[in-house]
């Protein structure tokens, strides 16, 4: 079920542009589309956010990322 | 966090053992390790979104890494310092005999939605015919493949034909994002728009390899899951 609540204040980027993943991929407008559309088929396998963000924190965390 | 933090709970810990493994090490990701997970509650799906998780994090982090995004948020939180010198895992020498045809397959996700979202993701990546070739995107993958030890995949992708990585700016540049991301710098593109490729190119050249990171160990942990011995 989509969730129409407004973005929280903490998720908009203070620049006020897009976040900088999506400006990396903005050259290519399909190439974004699809890249994105994995995250959002994510939202119906059941897995909860808490166990998402962990993973993809200590992904970034191994890789030595901020993102 | 790390996936020997003692601190953490029980479910947390097997989670992020397997994000750490199938980060740095995806040839060491057993199926007990996975397994791990589903003892503390996760079913099939969950864990078949979990490794999809790691893998498009493998693939975030190097188009965040290459392209030099910089942190969009203020957050309350320490701010975190990456180690850069961080030393790349050891890579497990190639098998003896070349990878054949008669493989067990690629692993994907059964999850109708996320499967179609993943392949049509990958179709675009490597079949997209500009603006970089369908031969230079094999290339990247390849090496990116080989680099992530998925070496059944970068076989059926194809081989190398090119000589030596030094002569190759792509399979250099490839060769770096795959093994050590944290340590690309604005060089390393420079040295790819030296060679002729434009902004656009540029944009698909990390596509490929980052995506080709997230496509192996999407593979390597899906069998693992596949093998793990029953709850």
């Amino acid at each position: 079920m989509v969730d129409n609540r407004p973005m929280p204040p903490v998720y908009r980027p203070p620049h006020g542009d897009a976040a900088g993943i999506i400006r990396a991929h903005s050259l290519d407008p399909e190439l974004l589309r699809r890249t994105f559309a994995v995250s959002g088929a994510l939202a119906g396998t059941g897995l909860p956010w808490a166990d998402r963000e962990l993973l993809a924190s200590t992904t970034s965390r191994t890789n030595q990322c901020f993102y | 966090m790390r996936g020997d933090d003692e601190s953490l709970p029980p479910r947390a810990r097997a989670l992020a053992e397997i994000a750490v493994t199938l980060t740095a090490r995806p040839w060491e990701l057993t199926p007990e390790a996975v397994a791990g997970a589903g003892r503390h509650g996760l079913d099939e799906q969950q864990i078949e979104a979990s490794i999809t998780v790691i893998s498009m994090f493998n693939y975030f982090t190097r188009v965040a890494d290459a392209t030099g995004i910089e942190f969009d948020y203020k957050t309350p939180l320490p701010s975190f310092e990456p180690d850069l010198r961080q030393a790349a895992a050891s890579r497990p020498r190639p098998p003896s005999s070349p990878a054949s045809g008669a493989c067990r397959g690629r692993q994907r996700p059964r999850h109708e939605p996320l499967l179609a979202a993943w392949e049509s993701w990958r179709a675009y990546v490597l079949e997209a015919e500009k603006p970089i070739t369908r031969g230079e995107r094999r290339l990247l993958a390849i090496v990116a493949a080989q680099e992530s030890g998925d070496w059944e995949g970068a076989g059926a992708l194809g081989e190398l034909t090119s000589p030596a990585d030094s002569d190759n700016p792509l399979i250099r540049f490839a060769r770096k994002l795959s093994r050590r991301p944290w340590a690309m710098e604005a060089s390393d593109l420079a040295e790819l728009r030296a060679a002729g490729y434009s902004e656009d190119a540029l944009l698909h050249i990390v596509s490929v390899v980052a995506h080709q990171n997230a496509d192996s160990r999407l593979d390597i942990g899906l069998s693992a899951a596949g093998q793990s011995p029953p709850r």
